[in-house]
């Protein structure tokens, strides 16, 4: 019980203490860069995701006018056969 | 550099990668619209089976093609004989080749099957009946997915003013 009630004794005497040596001012400093550095954070943060956003518009920018760009074939090729060859045994068979 | 660029390059390189796949993967037909002779011969020892959506046969008609090209006699011979061809005329190309294959000769065949079974020859007129132009020189049979008679007609008869005689 004495134990705990010295405990609690050092603690009101630590505050105590603290609040013997508070400087206001340096409190004010002290949360002014606290305020600029979230506020730099927050831009920063701004910033990433801007440029994140930027990069992902450009890649799926980039995949969808592959998509546009590749061409849609209209035939299905046995393995090791190139449509010119089809094309040219087809005409063949037809006597072009 | 700082860490938002090597994140911001790392995702234009993956959709350069990705974009560089799309551009190079072979974009083939469906195939689901490919005809039922090409799913059975697509993987079929002995032949090639090719299929061309319309395939162009002069400047105003294009039609459904199935190209099967037999890499050897006894698969053309088989090729054959599922597409009904009588077994006397194979047994005459086994023996006799040179009255198919030579240097003057280019013996072509053309008939019209059943679609819902190879092996039946039909009239032309037939409904329901496809195009087959055979060559033995080049051991190979073009299927053309026609059904009307008329589109038919045309293509013989593409084919019989581009015999060389």
């Amino acid at each position: 019980m004495n134990n705990r009630n010295d405990k609690k004794a050092d603690r009101v005497a630590a505050t105590v203490d603290r609040l013997r040596g508070f400087d206001s001012r340096r409190l004010q400093c002290e949360m002014t860069d606290g305020l600029a550095e979230w506020h730099r954070r927050r831009a920063e943060g701004v910033r990433n995701r801007r440029l994140y956003l930027l990069s992902v518009a450009i890649a799926l920018l980039m995949v969808s006018c592959s998509f546009q760009l590749a061409p849609t074939l209209n035939y299905r090729l046995a393995d090791g056969v190139s449509y010119q060859e089809v094309e040219d045994l087809t005409n063949h068979v037809l006597g072009k | 550099m700082k860490k938002r660029h090597y994140i911001s390059l790392a995702i234009l390189l993956a959709g350069f990668l990705a974009s560089a796949a799309v551009l190079r993967h072979p974009r083939q037909l469906p195939l689901e619209e490919c005809s039922p002779e090409y799913l059975r011969y697509k993987d079929a020892p002995g032949i090639r089976a090719s299929f061309v959506k319309n395939f162009p046969i002069n400047d105003t008609l294009a039609v459904n093609v199935l190209l099967l090209e037999a890499t050897s006699d006894s698969a053309f011979c088989a090729l054959l004989r599922d597409f009904g061809e009588a077994e006397d005329l194979i047994n005459l190309y086994i023996t006799n080749r040179e009255l198919f294959v030579g240097e003057d000769v280019n013996a072509i065949e053309v008939f019209c099957i059943d679609k819902n079974d190879t092996k039946k020859h039909l009239p032309r007129a037939t409904p329901g009946s496809r195009l087959v132009i055979g060559s033995y020189k080049k051991k190979s049979l073009c299927v053309f997915n026609v059904e009307e008679k008329s589109i038919k007609d045309l293509i013989s008869l593409t084919h019989i003013q581009n015999l060389k005689l």
